[in-house]
């Protein structure tokens, strides 16, 4: 009973703060808590995906609004006049916090930073061929290939920053000063303290934004710590709360909470090697599948969001109708014995540690998978050891994490995972010739309705040969005071809210 | 004595050169990869190459270690894969903060433990004694981390005397320095405290039934200057050893008090460095370390001839 009155109090209290909430009000400090700052503040020297910081004192061309399509941000409008050339008119009269102009020059200069040696996004911008001014506001880039997703790149991926001022810092000045366009312009950096400082920019381009003054964001490693400061308002945001302290911080109430998945496509399951005895037969991958009871793993673990392949619902290249296959144990007996394995058989489950739902996980799945006479051994690696491990190709049947591969096009979850050329093959080494091509001819056309039946079709092909199983996706969380509004997760790749959204009630 | 001194800090090349080579090569013993362990499994193989070749890492492990002693002698340390700054200016900025909290630590250890080892010798089976022991029990056996949480909830939650994290240098700003070493310092000083107050003790009571004892106070001494000069003096020798090596291990930083306490230190440093496989950070870090030791053995050693004035070094 108490279970179920706590959601409907938690909705009420959401629908009556979205109506109060109404109006955003000026002003305001937002002091937001961090297991770490990330070592370079210059977007192009990305090492994965980093931190909210990364993204205060920038912006992109266009921005995913939430429904996921596409907005201007410092592209008014946009052209696709053919699969591999996309045009950009720029929105005049932007300047850097520097007082340098925004214009094509600037557009052209970022995106050969990005290609260049110096970048960490080279090799996703590897795609672009030429870029061209029209004239002062207007970008033609052409593309060595047609590359679909390419919008999402430059949404999630593209941020400016400002040429002049890299070129006055050097690319080691500008790593602990970014200059941009953005709401938030950075004032400093303490390393010592662990205390990073923006404050407002009051010449933004978007009018009557953004709402706050400041925002400080302090480093604090450890999770204890970092709850025992939102409780005494020493931070009014956490930027990743252990869902273990969750009903701690319930009873303190006056916190908000908000999944910190956001819209992305991260997904958490357990994949098979499709190369190799005994997950080589199809039929072996889907006893598996039905022998896994996914919501008792799901009450299990606690915190887990189901999915039912290999994309989120949230994603428009997932079928809202796609098949799935539910729990069953006696349609698995039956797939094993068609498969030759009556007697079972013995696997190694290989997971990494430092995560307690990942040992949940593995724990579960050992016991339901041992109905059907499959005996899992589990071994915990470290990270990188098991990715290795797997990229040698040494691995029946792992644990694993995918964040999408940093993008919110359904491209990132299914041609990087499952076309048989991709670099991430390796995940799962799943090979089907007719998936290739319908994921291929998909990367190819623009339009989305189009794309969306290719993928749709590639899910349905990839759900019934299995070769991984998705069981669902651990969720941590966002934390913050209920005085704080406008948190929707879901720049870059889904993960965080736009700075300029942000108020705070005082 | 100079030429001790002298020799005993020849002795610290071999032993510098050997710990050099032991961490040099242990941790790329470790599997795994700097650019997996930074980039996790978005890593593409262009990346892994290229991180790998910026850092040396494609040359054999012997020249790469040739390599890096002849710069390390110049005193350029070069540049942590992580986060590709300078490493003097990451020790610049972390050895303060380390060495800070060790001291303060240490003089909180040492100002509860000496009284109280004293106390707990003299007054032998009393209830007093009882009391202490059982304190120095629970420090010895309650981890310091939780002990940090514990004292941040107290003091900082409940009671907000204290801030709850965070460093502030004790040079530019004594008082707010002060206040946020404190309940870190005191976290790891009372563990160490513990161990200290039972040598002192065990020491003490040792000393206490020796036949000096005896005649001092026969010669109508008074029971604290036997105490304080006679008993106490002579239990500083093996106490020096267990406190230099007790500075030794705090001036490298406690990783998880500096944790639980956000304190940019040294011990942080490391950890994160080997998980990161920055191996650069790592073999500075403990080189330093060793450097440390060695000086602070030295120092302890130096120490004894002034305590004890029979030890003479030639």
């Amino acid at each position: 009973m108490k279970k179920t009155i706590t959601p409907i109090i938690l909705l009420a209290l959401l629908l009556f703060s979205c109506f109060v909430s109404a109006s955003p009000q000026y002003g305001g400090i937002l002091k937001m808590g961090t297991r770490l700052i990330q070592p370079s503040l210059d977007p192009h020297h990305d090492m994965g995906f980093g931190g909210f910081e990364k993204y205060v004192a920038f912006n992109t061309l266009i921005q995913y609004d939430q429904n996921l399509e596409f907005q201007a941000e410092l592209a008014e409008s946009w052209e696709i006049p053919d699969n591999i050339t996309y045009i950009f008119y720029l929105r005049k009269g932007v300047r850097f916090h520097d007082g340098t102009e925004f214009n094509a020059e600037a557009v052209k200069w970022n995106f050969e930073r990005m290609l260049s040696d110096y970048s960490q996004v080279r090799t996703l911008f590897d795609v672009i061929d030429t870029i061209e001014l029209i004239d002062d506001y207007t970008v033609k880039i052409k593309l060595k290939h047609p590359y679909a997703p390419f919008l999402d790149l430059v949404a999630s991926n593209a941020l400016m920053v400002s040429p002049a001022a890299v070129e006055k810092m050097g690319n080691e000045g500008f790593q602990k000063h970014p200059v941009g366009t953005g709401p938030f312009v950075f004032e400093t950096l303490d390393r010592q303290k662990g205390e990073l400082v923006f404050v407002k920019n009051e010449n933004y381009w978007r009018e009557s934004r953004p709402y706050l003054d400041k925002i400080i964001i302090r480093e604090i490693p450890d999770d204890q710590t970092r709850l025992f400061a939102l409780q005494t308002g020493d931070i009014d945001y956490d930027n990743n709360v252990l869902t273990s302290n969750m009903d701690e911080l319930r009873k303190t109430g006056n916190i908000k909470f908000v999944s910190i998945l956001g819209k992305s496509n991260t997904i958490d399951f357990l994949t098979f090697n499709c190369q190799e005895e005994p997950f080589n037969n199809k039929k072996v991958r889907q006893a598996v599948s039905y022998a896994l009871d996914q919501e008792t793993i799901a009450q299990f673990i606690g915190h887990t969001e189901l999915i039912y392949g290999p994309l989120p619902d949230t994603s428009w290249g997932s079928n809202p109708d796609k098949p799935v296959r539910k729990y069953d144990p006696e349609k698995a007996r039956k797939l094993m014995i068609e498969a030759g394995y009556e007697n079972g058989f013995s696997v190694k489950l290989k997971t990494w540690s430092n995560d307690p739902k990942r040992d949940d996980l593995a724990l579960i799945v050992k016991e339901m998978l041992a109905e059907i006479n499959i005996n899992v051994e589990i071994e915990v690696l470290e990270t990188g050891t098991l990715f290795q491990q797997l990229m040698q190709n040494d691995f029946a049947f792992a644990s694993m994490h995918w964040g999408g591969g940093g993008s919110l096009d359904p491209n990132g979850n299914l041609q990087l995972l499952f076309d048989s050329r991709s670099m991430y093959n390796w995940i799962s080494n799943y090979r089907n010739i007719e998936v290739d091509t319908l994921l291929q001819q998909a990367l190819e056309i623009t339009d989305r309705s189009e794309r969306q039946k290719l993928y749709w079709k590639a899910e349905e092909l990839i759900i019934e040969d299995q070769p991984m199983i998705w069981f669902g996706r651990f969720v941590d969380y966002i934390a913050y005071s209920s005085k704080v509004h406008g948190v929707e997760p879901l720049k870059p790749a889904g993960y965080f809210p736009f700075p300029d959204e942000i108020w705070i009630e005082n | 004595m100079a030429r001790y001194i002298v020799g005993r800090c020849l002795q610290l090349v071999p032993t510098l050169l050997g710990i050099s080579i032991i961490c040099f090569f242990l941790i790329r013993l470790v599997p795994g990869d700097p650019a997996l362990a930074i980039l996790g499994i978005s890593a593409t193989p262009d990346d892994i190459e290229y991180i790998r070749e910026l850092y040396g890492l494609d040359k054999p492990v012997f020249i790469q270690y040739i390599i890096w002693v002849k710069k390390v002698l110049c005193l350029d340390f070069g540049k942590s894969i992580y986060s590709n700054e300078d490493i003097s200016g990451i020790l610049i900025s972390r050895v303060p903060v380390s060495f800070q909290l060790a001291l303060l630590s240490m003089f909180i250890s040492l100002s509860i433990s000496m009284p109280a080892g004293i106390i707990s010798a003299v007054k032998r089976n009393s209830f007093l004694d009882r009391l202490i022991c059982i304190f120095t029990t629970a420090g010895i056996s309650i981890p310091g981390f939780w002990l940090g949480i514990i004292l941040i909830y107290v003091f900082g939650v409940v009671f907000p005397v204290f801030p709850l994290y965070g460093f502030v240098n004790i040079f530019s700003d004594f008082t707010e320095g002060l206040k946020h070493l404190f309940l870190p310092a005191f976290t790891l000083g009372l563990s160490l405290a513990s161990f200290t107050c039972r040598m002192t003790r065990a020491g003490m009571i040792g000393v206490l039934n020796e036949n000096y004892i005896i005649t001092a106070r026969a010669k109508g001494l008074k029971e604290a200057t036997v105490i304080t000069k006679h008993a106490f003096r002579n239990t500083l020798i093996p106490l020096t050893t267990v406190i230099g090596i007790q500075t030794g291990t705090v001036l490298g930083g406690s990783a998880l008090i500096e944790v639980v306490f956000a304190l940019p230190g040294l011990g942080r440093l490391l950890v994160d460095s080997i998980f990161t496989r920055d191996y650069p950070v790592v073999q500075i870090i403990v080189l330093l370390y060793a450097i440390m030791f060695v000086l602070i053995n030295l120092l302890s050693d130096i120490l004894y001839t002034f305590l004890d004035p029979r030890i003479v070094y030639s």
